[in-house]
C-alpha cells in the first residue's frame, strides 16, 4: 500500500510540474496550450537520447531536456500563439496548439520510435532501493522544488514582478511601458525548460515514450483545474491528489480505469468550485 | 451563376457522382474507399454541426464512434439483433451517450470542453479494454455484415450513401435556417445569441446529441465495413482527423468539410510518402490552415474568385426609408 | 415579441429599473438609480465616463442582476430574468462596439433578430417540416423591409464583415427590430457616425418613436441627446444627479458643472 502512495505521488508530481507550466504560459498570454504536456515528454527523449544514446554525462541530458523544452516552448509561442492572439477569433490557439502538438508527438514518434524506452539512471543506485528510488522521489523534489521557485521568482525578483504585473492586467502593463511581448516569449520559454527539466527527472518513472505528452495534457490540465488555475500551490495539491487517487483507486480496484476515475475527479470538483480549489473567480479562460 | 448556385451545382454533380460510383470505380479497394469515406460522413456531418456551425470544439468524437461501433457488433453479433434494429438502437445509444457527455461539459468554457471530450474519448478506450467479456477486450469483435441486397460491396455502398446523403440533408436543413443562424451565432458571438434570445446551451446540446445520434449510425456501418474491430481501430488520431477535415473543409459550410473528408481520406491512399508521415501531415495542414486562411480552404476558392472577378463594393451611404421602416414596424404585434 | 409573452404584459407598461444598485468588488457603479422607460418615448441616458450608463443598460437587459433594487415590465419582476427570457418579453438592444456574425450576409444577420418567434425547433427544422420554411420565408421579407427602411437596402447580400462603421451601427438596430421589441436600448448608436448619419439616426429614433416603441439613448453626443429625446436622465458616478426634459436637464446647474463643463 505504501509503495502504491509513493508511486501515485511520484506520477502526481510530474501532473504537478505540467500543471505549473501551464500557469506560467498562461500568466502572460491566457492561453491554455495542448503542447504543455509535451514538454516533459521531450525532455524525457532528449535526456535518453544523450546519455544513454550517446553516452554524454548526466549534466549534458540535463541541458539537453531544458534546452530542447525551452526551444519547443519558444516554437510554440512564435508560431501558434503569437500570430494567432492578434486576430480576434478567440479559440484559434486551441486549434493551432492542438496542430502543433500532433505534429511534435508525430515527429518523435517517427524519430525515437513508438515503444517506450528505458531512461537511463541519474545517480548511481542499485534498483532494490525500494522505495526510496530516486525515480520517485526526484520527480516529487523536482516538483515541489519548481513551484517553491516560481513562488520566489514572482514575489522576489524583478521579472517575476513583471510576469505578475502582465498576468493581472496586460493592458495596463503595456501602458506603463513593460514589453509584455518579450516577456510573453520569455514566459513560453521558461515554462519550456521547467517542463523539460521535469521530463528529465521524471524519465525513470515514465521511460522516454513519444505518446506521453497527450495524456500529460490532458492530466496536467486536470490537475490545474482541480488545484485552480492561477495557483502554483494548487497545482501541486491538484497534482498530488490526481496521482494519490489513481494509485489507490489501481490498489484497491485494478488499473483498468485510471482516466475515467481522473475525469471523475475533475468533473466532481468542478462542480462544487468550477475556479479549482485556490483558484479565484475571475481567472477563468472564457 | 451566383455563388450559392454553384454550390448547389456542385453538389448535385457530386451526388450523381456518389450515386453511380460502383459503376465507374476502377476497382474493389476504390469502392471500400468510397464506402470509409461514406461512413465517416455520416459521422462528421453530424459532427459538423457542433464544430462548423457552433463553434465547439469537440475533438473526442472517436469515442462516440466506437460506442456504434461496439454497440452494434455485440447488438447484432452477440444479441443476434436484426442489422437494421442494431443500428437503430447504436444510434439512440449514442445519442443518449451525447447527451450525458454534453450536459456537464458544454457549459465549460472552450479549452476546458475539449480536454472534456478528450478524455471520454480515452475513457471509451479503457471501458472497451476492461470489459473483455463484452467487447473482447484487446482481441476485438468480428461484426456481422447486412443482409441482402445490401451483403454485396456495391449494395452495401448504396445503404452507407444513403446514409450520408440522409445525414447531408438533415444538417442542410437546420444549417439554411433560423436553427442553423443560431449555431453560428454561438460560435461567432455568444453575446449576440442571448441578446436574440437563444438558449445558449440548449441549442449547443441538441446538435451535440444529433451528433451523437450520427456518430452511432456511422460507427455501425463503419464497424460492419471493417468485419472485424478492435480498441486499436478507434485511436485519438482518427478524432483529430474527424476535426480537423470540417476546420480545414472551413466552418459553417457542409461542401467544405464533405471535400475534406475525400481528400483526406483518400489522399495518403493515392500518395504514399502521405501515409507513413499520416498524423504530422493532419497536424501540419491544420496548422497551416489556422495561421494562413483559418475560415478554411473553401473561403481560399472563394477569395481567388472575388480576386479573379473584383466587383468594386461602392461607398453607397446610409438612407433611410423611413415610411417604409414605419410601415415594418406596423406589423409588429 | 412573442405571443405569449405579449399576452402576459400589458400594452402600456413601462420598462423600470427601481433604485437599482449594482457593485463590482468594491466599486459602486450604480447607487439606487431609478429610471422608467415608457413605450413611446425616447429617453435619453447620459453621464461622463464611469458614471454608469453602460452598466444600467446592462441590469435593463439582463448582463447584470442589480445588487440592490428593482428591474420590472409593467408588474412583471425582472431581476432574476435571464438576456433571453427578456429578448422574449421584447427587450432587444444594441452593442457600443457592434456585435455581428461576420461570415453572414447583412439580411442573415438581420434575420437572426427574428429569434424569438422562431416556433420551429431543432428536429422539426432538420426533418424538413413546412413550418420552418415559412418562418424563414417570413423573417426574410420583415428583415428586408426593414433594412431598406434603417438605409441599408444597398447592402442585403454582402458579407458583415464587409461594412463600413456606420452600416454596422443601422444594422444592429435593424437587427434588434426584427425581434418586433417593445423597447429599443441602444448603446451609444451614435459613435463614431458623420453629421448626415447622425440625422438619419434621429429619423429612424421619431419612426420607432411613432410606432410606439420605447427608446433607451445612451450617449455622448449631448447635443442630439437633448434634439432628439422626450425625457433625459442625467448620471455622475454611479448616481442619477437629473432626471426630465430635455431643457430642465440642460439648463440644471449640477448637470451643467458635471457634465458641460462650464
Amino acid at each position: 500500500m505504501l509503495s502504491a502512495l509513493v508511486a501515485g505521488l511520484a506520477t502526481g508530481a510530474v501532473f504537478a510540474a505540467t500543471a505549473l507550466a501551464y500557469n506560467v504560459m498562461f500568466s502572460t498570454s491566457k492561453v491554455l496550450s495542448v503542447t504543455t504536456g509535451h514538454l516533459p515528454m521531450l525532455g524525457g527523449v532528449a535526456g535518453a537520447y544523450v546519455i544513454a544514446g550517446l553516452g554524454l554525462p548526466w549534466w549534458l541530458g540535463l541541458l539537453a531536456a531544458m534546452g530542447t523544452g525551452a526551444l519547443f516552448g519558444l516554437l510554440t509561442e512564435l508560431v501558434a500563439i503569437r500570430r494567432v492572439l492578434a486576430r480576434s477569433d478567440e479559440h484559434l490557439w486551441l486549434l493551432s496548439t492542438l496542430a502543433l502538438a500532433t505534429m511534435v508527438q508525430q515527429a518523435v514518434g517517427l524519430w525515437w520510435g513508438t515503444e517506450p524506452r528505458p531512461f537511463p539512471r541519474l545517480i548511481p543506485q542499485d534498483f532494490s532501493a525500494g522505495l526510496a528510488d530516486q525515480k520517485f522521489w526526484l520527480p516529487i523534489a523536482l516538483a515541489v522544488a519548481m513551484a517553491v521557485g516560481l513562488e520566489l521568482f514572482y514575489s522576489r525578483t524583478m521579472a517575476g514582478k513583471l510576469f505578475v504585473a502582465m498576468s493581472e492586467d496586460a493592458f495596463a502593463a503595456r501602458a506603463r511601458g513593460i514589453p509584455t511581448d518579450r516577456i510573453r516569449v520569455a514566459s513560453y520559454a521558461l515554462a519550456g525548460a521547467l517542463g523539460g527539466l521535469a521530463g528529465f527527472a521524471a524519465g525513470q518513472l515514465t521511460f522516454a515514450y513519444f505518446a506521453l505528452g497527450l495524456t500529460l495534457t490532458l492530466n496536467g490540465f486536470i490537475a490545474l483545474a482541480v488545484g485552480g488555475l492561477g495557483s502554483n500551490v494548487g497545482a501541486l495539491i491538484g497534482g498530488f491528489a490526481l496521482g494519490l487517487l489513481n494509485a489507490l483507486a489501481s490498489y484497491w480496484f485494478g488499473g483498468e480505469y485510471q482516466q475515467t476515475i481522473a475525469v471523475g475527479l475533475l468533473m466532481v470538483v468542478l462542480l462544487v468550485k468550477p475556479e479549482g480549489l485556490l483558484g479565484s473567480k475571475q481567472v477563468r479562460p472564457v | 451563376m451566383s455563388p450559392e448556385h454553384r454550390r448547389l451545382g456542385l453538389a448535385a454533380l457530386l451526388a450523381l457522382g456518389a450515386a453511380t460510383l460502383p459503376f465507374w470505380a476502377a476497382d474493389q479497394y476504390q469502392l471500400h474507399l468510397a464506402t470509409l469515406i461514406a461512413a465517416y460522413w455520416v459521422l462528421i456531418g453530424g459532427l459538423n454541426l457542433v464544430v462548423g456551425y457552433a463553434g465547439q470544439l469537440s475533438i473526442g468524437h472517436v469515442g462516440l464512434l466506437s460506442i456504434g461501433a461496439y454497440g452494434f457488433a455485440i447488438l447484432a453479433g452477440k444479441a443476434g439483433l436484426h442489422p437494421a434494429l442494431a443500428v437503430a438502437a447504436s444510434g439512440a445509444l449514442c445519442g443518449i451517450a451525447g447527451l450525458l457527455l454534453g450536459l456537464p461539459s458544454l457549459r465549460l468554457p472552450g479549452f476546458y470542453f475539449a480536454m472534456a471530450t478528450m478524455a471520454v474519448a480515452l475513457i471509451v478506450g479503457e471501458v472497451v479494454l476492461a470489459q473483455g467479456e463484452l467487447t473482447g477486450g484487446g482481441v476485438g469483435l468480428p461484426v456481422p455484415g447486412f443482409p441482402a441486397p445490401f451483403d454485396s460491396p456495391a449494395g452495401f455502398y448504396w445503404l452507407t450513401a444513403a446514409a450520408a446523403a440522409a445525414v447531408t440533408w438533415l444538417t442542410w436543413n437546420v444549417a439554411r435556417r433560423m436553427q442553423g443562424r443560431g449555431l453560428i451565432a454561438i460560435r461567432d458571438s455568444v453575446v449576440t445569441a442571448q441578446a436574440v434570445g437563444v438558449p445558449v446551451l440548449g441549442a449547443k446540446l441538441r446538435a451535440f446529441v444529433f451528433s451523437g445520434v450520427c456518430a452511432g449510425v456511422g460507427g455501425s456501418l463503419f464497424a460492419a465495413l471493417q468485419s472485424y474491430i478492435t480498441p486499436d481501430t478507434f485511436h485519438f488520431e482518427l478524432s483529430l482527423f474527424f476535426f480537423v477535415c470540417i476546420i480545414i473543409g472551413g466552418r459553417g459550410g457542409i461542401l467544405g468539410p464533405f471535400l475534406g473528408v475525400v481528400v483526406l481520406t483518400a489522399l495518403p491512399e493515392l500518395v504514399s510518402p502521405l501515409a507513413k508521415l499520416g498524423n504530422f501531415f493532419y497536424g501540419l495542414l491544420l496548422l497551416a490552415v489556422v495561421l494562413v486562411v483559418p475560415e478554411g480552404i473553401g473561403r481560399v476558392f472563394e477569395l481567388v474568385a472575388a480576386r479573379l472577378k473584383p466587383r468594386p463594393v461602392e461607398s453607397v451611404p446610409v438612407q433611410p426609408d423611413l415610411p417604409r421602416l414605419a410601415r415594418a414596424l406596423r406589423s409588429n404585434r | 415579441m412573442s405571443p405569449a409573452a405579449a399576452a402576459a404584459v400589458q400594452p402600456g407598461a413601462s420598462l423600470r429599473a427601481v433604485a437599482v444598485t449594482r457593485r463590482f468588488g468594491g466599486i459602486t457603479a450604480l447607487d439606487g438609480v431609478s429610471l422608467e422607460l415608457r413605450p413611446g418615448e425616447v429617453h435619453g441616458l447620459i453621464g461622463p465616463n464611469g458614471s454608469g450608463k453602460t452598466t444600467l443598460l446592462n441590469l435593463l437587459s439582463g448582463y447584470y442582476e442589480p445588487s440592490e433594487g428593482a428591474i420590472a415590465l409593467g408588474n412583471e419582476p425582472l431581476e432574476r430574468a435571464p438576456v433571453q427570457r427578456r429578448a422574449r418579453l421584447g427587450i432587444g438592444r444594441t452593442f457600443q462596439k457592434p456585435r455581428l456574425l461576420p461570415t453572414l450576409t447583412v439580411l442573415e444577420n438581420t434575420m437572426l433578430g427574428a429569434w424569438p418567434h422562431a416556433r420551429a425547433g431543432f428536429v422539426e427544422t432538420a426533418f424538413g417540416l413546412p413550418r420552418a420554411a415559412r418562418e424563414d420565408q417570413a423573417a426574410r421579407s420583415r428583415a428586408t423591409e426593414l433594412l431598406h427602411g434603417v438605409g441599408l437596402g444597398h447592402a442585403l447580400a454582402r458579407r458583415a464583415n464587409l461594412l463600413e462603421h456606420a452600416e454596422q451601427r443601422f444594422l444592429e438596430i435593424a437587427r434588434a427590430l426584427a425581434g418586433r421589441p417593445r423597447f429599443v436600448l441602444l448603446d451609444e448608436p451614435a459613435g463614431g457616425l458623420s453629421t448626415d448619419e447622425i440625422d438619419h439616426l434621429g429619423g429612424i429614433l421619431g419612426t420607432l418613436r411613432e410606432a410606439g416603441i420605447g427608446v433607451l439613448l445612451v450617449e455622448h453626443h449631448t447635443d442630439f441627446v437633448f434634439r432628439v429625446c422626450d425625457r433625459v436622465t442625467a448620471l455622475d458616478l454611479g448616481r442619477m444627479i437629473r432626471e426630465g426634459t430635455p431643457a430642465e436637464v440642460r439648463h440644471d446647474p449640477e448637470v451643467i458643472r458635471v457634465y458641460l463643463g462650464a
